[in-house]
């Protein structure tokens, strides 16, 4: 993806490498900023500002510690969760949910559909139960590390994925049905 | 886990970008935005060193002044024995102007008008108070004017905060001043014009007594003009051997100025100075109350509303230099546990199964209606009680500048304006989440990211409060402080918290 040589030029503020940078990541970014953003008008926004931190804080990168994909995963997520904040549409006192099913196990029969017919679900789907479900089945986090960026507790972040898992099974059924057997 | 890999795949899968994310289209924007997060950064840490310089500088400044301090103690010491050595040279022809210098300076305490509550407190204030028992000697003039001077130039040169001057005189009973001494008229009349020339003027505070020593102790204001010394019927003092009048909170021109006029009035009169003592240490402990004051928008005043206030502990150790009998300057370390909780109501949707109308049939003709109802799985809302309680163990330095104002006797008040710089904190929360609006069951969790934190950050401080000075080296206080931060507490972007503690604690001082 992006070489070590690339990175430690980046560290010394060197305007090629940042191209350089940005031309590998930019794709993988884009996509992680897509999915928890479906505002168009926000995304761009959101790439400088990934990129921008990214570069700020290079030299606080450790290859030892990790991939560089992950670096610029966990600053690509936080940054979509800011931006989400700011728009208000993740509301921090979401109710409770007490029927806790087996959401470690959720398992998701969405096998048949394309990339596309996936997205067009989540896009329907609220902010805050999207957000909690990307966060969860999509990038691994625990629900300990979700409650702590989303300023909630574990138990709602547990509960928002079971709401959320809910309404992708029931909600959006006769939409999936539509999209697999047309 | 593994079983989501597909949708990892499909949702992670890499798409080409478009043009208008290309490198070209967003290269202004990024290195804008990495220089405007470049200067912020700069900023934060340029703060961070000026809070660092400032801390370092009163440090300092409190090293040199306490060495400073230091000295002037030794050089007290030396003068304090060539007053003393002049004790020796008196002359007996002084002692009627002397006792009748008083009598005119002095003349408006009956000992047997002395209160209860004042024998008291002159018993338990005997730790500066110097017995004199010895008979008054041949006196030289001269030597006792020098020994003035010396001690004079001490004072000026020492900045003392206080200073003692002792009238000694042969006790005698009532009825042996002779008022008609036309040397002592003509000391009195001195004095008079001395002490009315100044401008300042000198109310009395106490009278003590201890044993057979009478203690009068003076507080000299410079912003009156009227001139006044309270004056004691010395003709009604009986056994009485020592009188001390005692200056307090004067500056040293007065003091030089009282003093001369006793040396003009009375050849005997001896000067001990008292070792300044310019230091305090306070030990303090209260309670606080804490509010994040949550606002800035719709969700700030929302969480503002449920903000609930529970008293938590403080504790502070003061260090103050007195700069003049007025001002004085403090620092020191102060711990706080600030505790605050959040109390609200949450929607909460239960599914249950539910006998529900699914059909009405209405009859055409007499008008009956039959409802058709079926058990469903339905949605019900519900409320939940919630309590999320917060708890911060906060260390900071407070930075105080303190006026003091005499308001009677020994009580002094203190007001100040400061700032404190808060280190940081442990932080822990707790969050009661209940099944129904009543908390009668409910689920407790533990979480340490709270919806503010504290960061290294300033707090504008006001405080007031009053001191009860125990005896000249100790005093008891009671404070109210109040603290208004200045940097945004909030963990959230979308709302501020710009904290309020409000303090009151004890405290005990000890001046050294």
């Amino acid at each position: 993806m992006i070489t070590q040589e690339i990175i430690e030029r980046c560290k010394c503020k060197e305007q090629r490498a940042f191209k350089e940078c940005y031309e590998k990541c930019a794709p993988y970014v884009y996509t992680i900023i897509k999915s928890y953003i479906y505002e168009p008008e926000f995304r761009k926004d959101a790439m400088q500002e990934v990129f921008a931190q990214i570069f700020l804080y290079i030299n606080k990168y450790d290859s030892k510690k990790g991939a560089f994909k992950s670096y610029i995963s966990k600053i690509a997520i936080n940054q979509c969760i800011a931006i989400l904040r700011k728009r208000k549409t993740i509301n921090l006192f979401v109710p409770l949910e007490e029927n806790h099913q087996a959401i470690g196990q959720a398992d998701i029969n969405l096998d048949r559909l394309t990339k596309k017919d996936i997205e067009k679900i989540l896009e329907k789907m609220p902010d805050g139960y999207r957000t909690i479900f990307l966060l969860f089945v999509i990038d691994d986090y625990k629900h300990k590390e979700i409650a702590e960026l989303l300023n909630i507790t574990a138990e709602t972040s547990r509960s928002q994925l079971s709401r959320a898992i809910r309404w992708i099974k029931t909600k959006q059924l006769v939409n999936l049905k539509t999209i697999t057997y047309g | 886990m593994a079983k989501n890999e597909h949708l990892k795949r499909k949702l992670r899968t890499e798409d080409k970008l478009s043009d208008s994310m290309s490198w070209d289209s967003m290269q202004n924007g990024i290195l804008n935005k990495l220089d405007s997060h470049t200067a912020a950064d700069k900023k934060v840490s340029f703060y961070k060193w000026i809070y660092a310089t400032l801390a370092l500088a009163l440090i300092v400044a409190v090293s040199i002044l306490f060495i400073l301090n230091k000295n002037t103690q030794a050089h007290t010491v030396a003068n304090k024995n060539i007053v003393l050595s002049t004790q020796s040279t008196a002359q007996t022809n002084t002692l009627k102007t002397e006792v009748h210098s008083d009598t005119d300076i002095i003349n408006n305490i009956d000992p047997k008008n002395l209160t209860n509550a004042e024998i008291k407190q002159a018993t338990n204030h005997t730790s500066e108070i110097t017995r004199n028992t010895q008979q008054t000697q041949n006196n030289n003039t001269g030597a006792a004017g020098n020994a003035y001077l010396e001690n004079n130039t001490f004072t000026n040169s020492s900045n003392n905060h206080k200073a003692s001057i002792n009238t000694r005189f042969r006790a005698t009973t009532a009825g042996t001043i002779n008022k008609d001494d036309a040397q002592s008229q003509q000391a009195e009349r001195l004095i008079a014009n001395q002490i009315q020339s100044q401008p300042s003027s000198i109310s009395m505070q106490g009278i003590f007594q201890n044993e057979n020593t009478y203690e009068k102790i003076f507080s000299v204001k410079t912003d009156d003009t009227k001139s006044q010394l309270n004056q004691i019927p010395i003709s009604q003092l009986t056994e009485i051997e020592d009188i001390k009048l005692k200056l307090i909170n004067t500056t040293t021109y007065e003091r030089s100025v009282l003093s001369a006029s006793f040396a003009e009035l009375d050849n005997s009169l001896q000067v001990i100075s008292i070792s300044p003592k310019p230091f305090s240490i306070e030990i303090a402990a209260g309670a606080n109350l804490f509010t994040p004051n949550f606002g800035d928008s719709n969700l700030g005043d929302a969480k503002s509303s449920y903000n609930k206030l529970i008293p938590g502990l403080g504790a502070e150790v003061l260090f103050t230099y007195v700069i003049n009998p007025k001002w004085q300057i403090a620092a020191g370390l102060n711990y706080q546990s600030l505790e605050n909780k959040l109390d609200y109501y949450n929607e909460k949707e239960v599914r249950e199964n539910k006998d529900v109308v699914t059909r009405i049939e209405v009859n055409a003709i007499s008008g009956d209606s039959t409802h058709h109802t079926a058990n469903e799985n339905v949605v019900t809302t519900h409320w939940q009680k919630v309590v999320h309680y917060n708890s911060n163990k906060m260390l900071s330095i407070p930075v105080l500048l303190n006026r003091n104002w005499n308001m009677h006797k020994r009580f002094k008040f203190v007001t100040g304006v400061g700032l404190q710089y808060n280190l940081g904190a442990i932080s822990s929360g707790k969050a009661i989440t209940g099944d129904d609006g009543e908390l009668s069951s409910y689920k407790i969790e533990d979480y340490t990211n709270g919806f503010y934190s504290i960061q290294s950050s300033i707090n504008f401080l006001l405080s007031t409060g009053v001191n009860y000075e125990l005896t000249d080296r100790s005093y008891l206080g009671v404070d109210l402080r109040g603290s208004l931060g200045m940097n945004d507490w909030s963990t959230q972007e979308e709302y501020s918290a710009k904290v309020m503690i409000f303090d009151s604690r004890f405290k005990v001082g000890y001046r050294f």
